[in-house]
């Protein structure tokens, strides 16, 4: 910013003389006693009964009022303003967008992020990016799960931060290139493989497989959290070779994402865990739904759909929320939530005939996640029809 | 268990059950609720009774029913909803949701009685002129109030603004209600003048005790100057509290809170803006002090300014009656809700509202502010951020006229078009400029600007900016929220300014409006 620009008001008081006054009254008039200026002096005499000071005082401070902000030459549009709005994907429509923030407003404290990653996450399979404006609101939830960030959302991240450490921040620098990656610091490396993958998840993955073997354990670890983004059967070889990885942290990170592909020994374990939460033997129902929307297929087939709504742990657990009796018991333990989840959209009505008769208090969450995966399909479909249009 | 094995078989049985619980000295939250479950699915004037606190909010009640107290009143199909707007004494009007099959209400009055007179009005009106409520789908703020409302059950304990929190006062009548609202007679004239002479002489007492206080505030800014200005911070708390304590019992409560809130929004701005900040409020002070001494010689706009920043109110009817007071009857655009407890342990509410067809001699803001007591509870305004109304505005006279009451209401239409601001931040300086002299104790002033750019003018700090070389910071207190504004291309802008920060209200954007919505 460059110096005040002058006010077009007249207060018969110049720059100096305010700056003395102002300075007199800084230190008090104890120490410096005041020394009206001239151009004042006939207005004090017209007041005799006023005690001059405060006289001056009225006159200074409005005087100042009057001093306008200083001007301003432009800076230009940062680059990570920039690409939060070039991001091509379209922008969440607003009935939508309404129930997202719905959906965030009403989750629970505990499991907010994990709700609002799995509702961002479908957003972003309908193909569509979170308004800008509400990302101060949900970037916070979303931040640790790399799957939900796009362009626009580490862009906001990078605009965000104003230490200029953020990985994110790397992202948005064109310098770094699949030659000269391996120069750069940890956090900047992990966010450009991520960038790879979600590109080109097969490429990424063979840059990782590059720089594997020469990595310490704790740079491994990281770089192998990056297959996170993308993450499919054909990581299943690379995943299953690093099991047997020097490094626990390695091994446990592999182990994990192994577990979310269909068809490996981890995931075929967790989905047994859910076969058997669901006929109630042995494990509650919520947390293997959880694990569930959060796997790579992150929703359940129309047979295991159809399956969990029938199934006599799930109808016992919505008769248990009808007859509750106290707030505790009728809150949902996250089984309606994740339900809401994992359902396809063709099962959602039933979904939601059959907790109707339950209080909005405890059905409204999961209503909330089911509506937006429903207003989610049908702009995915009207955007596909507007698309073919235009193609037309 | 035996209040529910009883309860809707036999009322006298139901009743017995209900005295053998309270005799044996069990909770009286089970027999209110175990009372609110013998209520059956639809409303009877009985029930209302049974509900309302006292005769009085009966009779209350009573009074609402004419069509005029509620611009709005709906229900869904089924009626199992009902939702209603009613003007009251605030600035915004009341909004009333009843569920009547398990009597669960929510109004959003400040009213400490459960349910108030809005509630029971709802009420009765379903039960005497159900024609009166239009068939419709719930809105946002209905459906959201049954989103967020405790169950009710037997054992379920009820938050205070839903039905069963106090005891149940079943002396109440609505037909004594009827009776006296006939009966009541024209007040004495004798009475009618003895009441206003003792008006007359509370005033003048209340004029001479206000003069008195103003001469101890002159006295505290004239120490506060010879200790010097530079060191205020440090004593600020202590120093702004003594005084204005003494300004509340000087009958000056709006001098006071300005004092309270001084000692709050020093330290809001940086260290080295503080004295500065310091130097013009005690300024302002001062000239309130001294214009409302000379109040015979202020214009009537200026010296009922002078007077109000002192802390003499203006009651809704006496506003609404006075045919000088500026109106504005247009579309509005609801730009921005804000709510603030000050440190009079009161919540300051404020809904801006934008004039969607801006004309000469017309106000292009109004700001509608409320004060409910923080004992209350959560409250905030009724008003969504993003909706339309049309209605008229009866501001407060002023000379900087920008403080009013919602005089009527009407339902506007779903797609109401930004207005056209103009160009650039130089006319909206100038046009605070011109509020300023007008009103020199003026503490904001909205400025409306478009063709604007939202930059970061340092780590932390953003400003507006425009291509006639002007440029207002942003208060920090915004800054994530306002940081997708940048780069999104030319914006119009709604903003509150104090010569120092500019407080963004609402901007219209090129993917959308933003909205500020603080509670």
């Amino acid at each position: 910013m460059s110096g005040p620009i002058s006010s077009p008001i007249s207060i018969p008081i110049s720059t100096q003389d305010l700056a003395r006054i102002r300075q007199t009254f800084f230190l008090g008039l104890a120490r410096q006693p005041l020394a009206a200026p001239v151009q004042l002096q006939s207005l004090l005499a017209a007041a005799p009964e006023r005690e001059p000071a405060l006289a001056v005082l009225a006159i200074a401070g409005q005087r100042q009022r009057f001093a306008r902000p200083a001007g301003h030459r432009h800076n230009g549009t940062p680059e990570a303003a920039r690409r939060l709005h070039e991001d091509r994907r379209p922008i969440l429509p607003g009935g939508a967008r309404r129930l997202l923030m719905r959906v965030a407003n009403g989750a629970d404290k505990a499991t907010a992020d994990a709700v609002i990653s799995t509702a961002v996450r479908r957003v972003q399979r309908a193909g569509f990016r979170l308004h800008p404006f509400d990302l101060p609101r949900l970037i916070g939830h979303i931040k640790g799960d790399a799957r939900c960030l796009g362009l626009a959302e580490r862009a906001y991240l990078a605009l965000a931060d104003v230490s200029g450490k953020s990985e994110t921040s790397s992202l948005l620098h064109t310098e770094i290139t699949a030659e000269n990656w391996t120069q750069f610091p940890k956090a900047h490396r992990v966010a450009f493989l991520r960038e790879e993958r979600r590109r080109d998840a097969a490429a990424g993955r063979a840059l990782l497989e590059s720089v594997l073997r020469s990595e310490p354990a704790a740079v491994r670890a990281d770089l192998v959290a990056a297959l996170d983004v993308g993450l499919g059967p054909d990581d299943l070889p690379l995943l299953q070779g690093l099991i047997v990885d020097r490094s626990e942290n390695v091994r446990n990170t592999a182990a994990q994402l192994s577990a979310r592909v269909p068809g490996t020994p981890g995931y075929q374990l967790a989905a047994q865990r859910l076969a058997r939460a669901l006929t109630g033997t042995g494990f509650p129902l919520a947390p293997q739904l959880a694990w569930l929307a959060g796997s790579v297929a992150g929703m359940a087939s129309p047979e295991l759909g159809r399956a969990l709504l029938s199934s006599p742990t799930w109808r016992a657990i919505v008769e248990g929320l009808k007859e509750a009796t106290t707030p505790a018991a009728m809150k949902d333990d996250g089984t309606l939530v994740w339900t809401a989840a994992v359902l396809p959209p063709e099962l959602l009505p039933a979904f939601r005939d059959a907790i109707a008769a339950l209080l909005p208090i405890t059905t409204r969450p999961a209503l909330d996640l089911a509506d937006l995966a429903l207003a989610l399909d049908a702009s995915k479909l009207a955007q596909e029809d507007a698309d073919g249009k235009d193609q037309r | 268990l035996y209040c529910k094995r009883h309860i809707g078989r036999d009322p006298h049985c139901a009743e017995n059950a209900l005295g053998f619980i309270c005799q044996r000295g069990l909770y009286r939250l089970l027999a209110q609720a175990a009372l609110m479950q013998m209520m059956t699915e639809t409303l009877t004037k009985e029930k209302i009774e049974r509900l309302a606190p006292d005769q009085a909010s009966l009779g209350a009640a009573l009074k609402l029913m004419k069509p005029a107290s509620w611009p709005m009143l709906a229900r869904v199909a089924d009626a199992s909803l009902l939702w209603g707007e009613c003007q009251g004494s605030g600035a915004t009007p009341y909004r009333v949701v009843v569920s009547p099959h398990d009597v669960g209400y929510k109004c959003t009055c400040p009213s400490r009685k459960f349910p108030c007179k809005h509630v029971l009005a709802v009420m009765w009106m379903h039960c005497d002129k159900p024609e009166r409520f239009e068939p419709g789908a719930a809105p946002d703020w209905v459906q959201d109030w049954l989103s967020r409302r405790r169950p009710k059950g037997p054992g379920a304990t009820r938050p205070m603004g839903e039905a069963g929190a106090g005891a149940p006062k079943p002396g109440a009548s609505m037909a004594e209600a009827v009776l006296e609202a006939e009966a009541a007679k024209p007040a004495d004239p004798k009475a009618v003048a003895r009441a206003e002479a003792q008006r007359q002489r509370l005033k003048e007492e209340r004029e001479a005790t206000v003069l008195a206080g103003l001469d101890e505030l002159d006295r505290w800014i004239l120490d506060q100057l010879s200790l010097g200005l530079a060191g205020f911070a440090q004593r600020a708390a202590q120093a702004t509290r003594t005084l204005s304590t003494r300004l509340v019992d000087a009958k000056a409560p709006g001098l006071a809170t300005r004092l309270d809130m001084l000692g709050a929004d020093i330290f809001r701005v940086p260290e080295q803006m503080r004295g500065d900040v310091v130097l013009e409020r005690l300024a302002a002070l001062t000239l309130i002090g001294a214009a409302y001494r000379n109040q015979e010689r202020l214009p009537p706009a200026l010296r009922a300014d002078a007077r109000r920043a002192v802390g003499w109110t203006v009651r809704r009817e006496e506003l609404l009656a006075d045919t000088a007071a500026p109106r504005a009857s247009t579309d509005w655009i609801v730009a921005a809700t804000y709510g603030e407890v000050q440190p009079d342990k009161l919540r300051r509410i404020e809904t801006w509202l934008l004039n969607v067809a801006p004309a000469e001699g017309v106000p292009d803001v109004a700001l509608l502010i409320d004060f409910v007591p923080v004992s209350v509870g959560p409250s905030a305004s009724p008003f969504t951020p993003g909706e339309a109304l049309r209605g008229e505005v009866v501001f407060y006279p002023s000379a900087a006229p920008l403080r009013g009451q919602l005089a009527t209401r009407e339902p506007a239409p779903d797609d109401v078009a930004w207005p056209a601001l103009p160009q650039g931040l130089h006319a909206a300086l100038t046009a605070y400029e011109a509020a300023l002299a007008r009103q020199p104790w003026l503490e904001h002033w909205p400025l409306a600007a478009s063709q604007l750019a939202l930059e970061r003018v340092g780590p932390q700090q953003l400003a507006l900016t425009s291509d006639d070389g002007f440029a207002v910071p942003i208060e920090r207190m915004q800054t994530d929220a306002l940081l997708p504004l940048i780069g999104v291309g030319p914006i119009s802008v709604l903003c509150t300014w104090d010569g120092r920060f500019a407080r963004m209200l609402a901007a219209d954007t090129a993917i959308g409006r933003w909205h500020e919505a603080r509670s």
